[in-house]
């Protein structure tokens, strides 16, 4: 030991972290398996994002393929010029701000006044009841809103027949599209979503709550003072999350079981622009760019958001 | 504290309430109350009469088809396969790398947990990913269904339930002589069989949901999974996703009831309830398993 000289060190230290691994190879050799479907299934393909300054041919492959003109970014200021990527990003956003507008708060009060029924076997039911929708995929719940909708025997259109006379096909009306998705998807997350926040409800302090009494809080000031405060991290971390979110616009495949060709100009939103185009008009570089834009955007709001609320409350994702 | 008298206001709140939830509640279950009655109806019946909690009468012809369509049972077996294959495989690929991360002395241990999480925030997109799978001959086979890359989320969850196992039992077990891989499946894994089950039912159900992947990679009529079918059969109103011979399905209809279109809703409710059946029969007793997961997975982000 007294042998190896201090000007070593950095040497020394990359021995150690050796011998270290060496110490520790059966937790790495336990990891061996996840690190090969990491880089294969999840690096390699961002290593395939140089595809979006290349020109794909088939024949060439990825790294064959030319590059793209004008320095490479030609598939880039495609992105920045085509109406159709502008429409994508338009009906993204209104889709995404009206469903968390919606769902948001609806979340919360469903944890609110679910947690304001006593009766523990009754909220239970409800509770079992509410998650359901959330284990159907969407084809299934696109389905039963198909069914809901339908002009000529859904029960919507029926009760509507029944007080105006009129039968209205609501999944054909651009006008309808974004209400349907915001409340298909509520109507499906709404209870698992709640989950979270009943949670926090069942932990917050139940000396804040006798306090409270004490003091004279009725029960709209005890929800006021001790249970919305104790939901606070997560509301916190759930707005970060869905403001990252914003470019996607909802759910691919929500959106993509009840769009059609007269509620695509709405309905239109950016994953679904990216299937239609990279995979359906097999523009591939285009499509990866568009992807790497889309990709990039969403980290770059996630990164701001967990800023912003770093400002405003101490609850943040890192 | 019991004791204290509820005042009119709270009561009348209490009722509101309730009514409100139990109204969400029916809007959940009436839609899959009446395709299950449609299931049992005839078209005429369907299209021509309104709300019934029983069909006038019962007709079986609907379930006939289905149940004796041999491409949806060929979907369903494809389907069986992949969600058990694929729920093991994701398992597997969890617990192996979620146990060295609960390890606090790991080596590095920080450089791996981001090498996991930046998978979540970052990716290659849909393109790279399916030219991937094209070069490695796996596009129009189940496999690519099956495989894939590490679940990040259910990795987490279960590394966080790990780090609650206390650290005297792992160096008990070392003092004994065991190594880290016997330590993983005789002590970390049996005492995490809730976190176990959680994350494999959770596994099991969105493999059983999934289609995105079926649509993407995979043409093959004889490959496709049961959301497929379903997908088909309410987006196109075809069903010779059902038979090769459509027309041997329609004239089947056809005798028993002459008013059949081509639009039929009962054959379309059937396919959906044969389809949702393993998750709606499943569900009533396995529900508090799928709650306890998200329970542990919010102790620690």
């Amino acid at each position: 030991m007294a042998v190896l000289p201090v000007l070593n060190k950095s040497r020394n230290v990359a021995l150690n972290r050796t011998r270290l691994y060496i110490k520790y190879k059966y937790l790495f050799i336990l990891m061996i398996p996840g690190i090969c479907a990491l880089l294969l299934f999840s690096y390699y393909p961002m290593y395939g994002v140089i595809l979006a300054f290349k020109e794909y041919k088939l024949g060439d492959g990825i790294f064959g393929s030319q590059w793209a003109d004008m320095y490479g970014l030609k598939h880039f200021i495609r992105v920045f010029q085509l109406e159709g990527v502008r429409r994508a990003v338009a009906n993204s956003f209104i889709i995404s701000m009206y469903s968390l507008a919606v769902g948001f708060p609806a979340v919360i009060l469903f944890a609110l006044f679910l947690n304001e029924i006593k009766r523990e076997g009754l909220k239970r039911r409800i509770q079992t009841i509410s998650y359901l929708p959330n284990f159907l995929s969407w084809v299934a719940v696109s389905s039963l809103v198909i069914d809901v909708l339908s002009p000529s025997h859904g029960i919507l259109n029926a009760i509507l027949n029944f007080f105006t006379g009129q039968n209205i096909y609501f999944l054909t009306r651009p006008e309808y599209f974004r209400t349907i998705i915001v409340f298909s998807g509520l109507w499906k997350g709404i209870g698992w979503g709640s989950i979270i926040y009943l949670a926090m409800i069942a932990n917050a302090n139940i000396e804040l709550y006798d306090a409270a009494i004490v003091d004279g809080a009725g029960r709209i000031r005890q929800a006021i003072h001790v249970t919305i405060p104790a939901m606070f991290p997560i509301i916190s971390i759930g707005l970060i999350m869905s403001l990252s979110g914003i470019l996607n616009g909802g759910d691919f495949e929500q959106i993509f079981n009840l769009v059609n060709s007269q509620t695509l100009p709405v309905g239109d939103v950016m994953s679904i622009y990216i299937f239609r185009v990279g995979l359906g008009s097999y523009e591939y570089s285009f499509g990866t760019a568009l992807g790497l834009v889309n990709t990039t955007v969403g980290i770059l709001l996630l990164a701001i958001a967990n800023k912003v609320a770093k400002r405003v409350s101490e609850y943040t994702l890192w | 504290m019991g004791k204290t008298k509820k005042s009119i206001g709270s009561k009348i709140f209490d009722i509101c309430n309730i009514t409100l939830f139990v109204l969400f509640c029916i809007t959940i279950l009436y839609p899959i109350y009446e395709i299950v009655v449609n299931s049992f109806s005839t078209e005429t019946e369907i299209v021509g009469k309104g709300f019934r909690l029983m069909p006038y009468k019962w007709y079986f012809t609907n379930w006939k088809i289905i149940l004796s369509s041999a491409l949806l049972w060929k979907s369903f077996y494809n389907s069986v396969y992949v969600t058990v294959l694929a729920s093991l495989y994701s398992m597997f690929l969890s617990a192996t790398y979620a146990y060295p991360l609960s390890r606090k002395d790991l080596p590095d241990r920080n450089f791996w947990t981001f090498f996991l999480v930046f998978t979540m925030f970052f990716s290659g997109g849909l393109i790279p990913y399916y030219l991937l799978m094209n070069s490695l001959k796996l596009v129009n086979t189940l496999l690519v269904l099956i495989i894939g890359s590490i679940n990040v989320w259910n990795t987490l969850i279960m590394r966080n339930y790990f780090m609650t196992i206390p650290d005297s039992l792992q160096e008990s077990a070392k003092i004994d002589g065991a190594s880290e891989i016997t330590i993983l499946r005789m002590v970390v894994l049996p005492l995490s069989l809730p976190v176990l089950a959680t994350v494999l039912l959770w596994n099991l159900v969105a493999n059983w949901n999934s289609w995105v992947s079926c649509l993407i990679y995979v043409n093959d009529p004889n490959k496709q999974v049961v959301q497929i079918v379903l997908q088909n059969i309410f987006r196109e109103r075809t069903f010779n996703i059902l038979s090769e011979n459509t027309q041997n399905v329609y004239d089947a209809l056809r005798d028993t009831d002459p008013k059949q279109s081509i639009t039929n809703y009962g054959l379309r409710d059937a396919t959906f309830i044969f389809v949702t059946l393993p998750i709606l029969a499943s569900y009533p007793f396995l529900q508090k398993y799928f709650v306890k997961g998200i329970m542990i997975g919010s102790l620690k982000g």
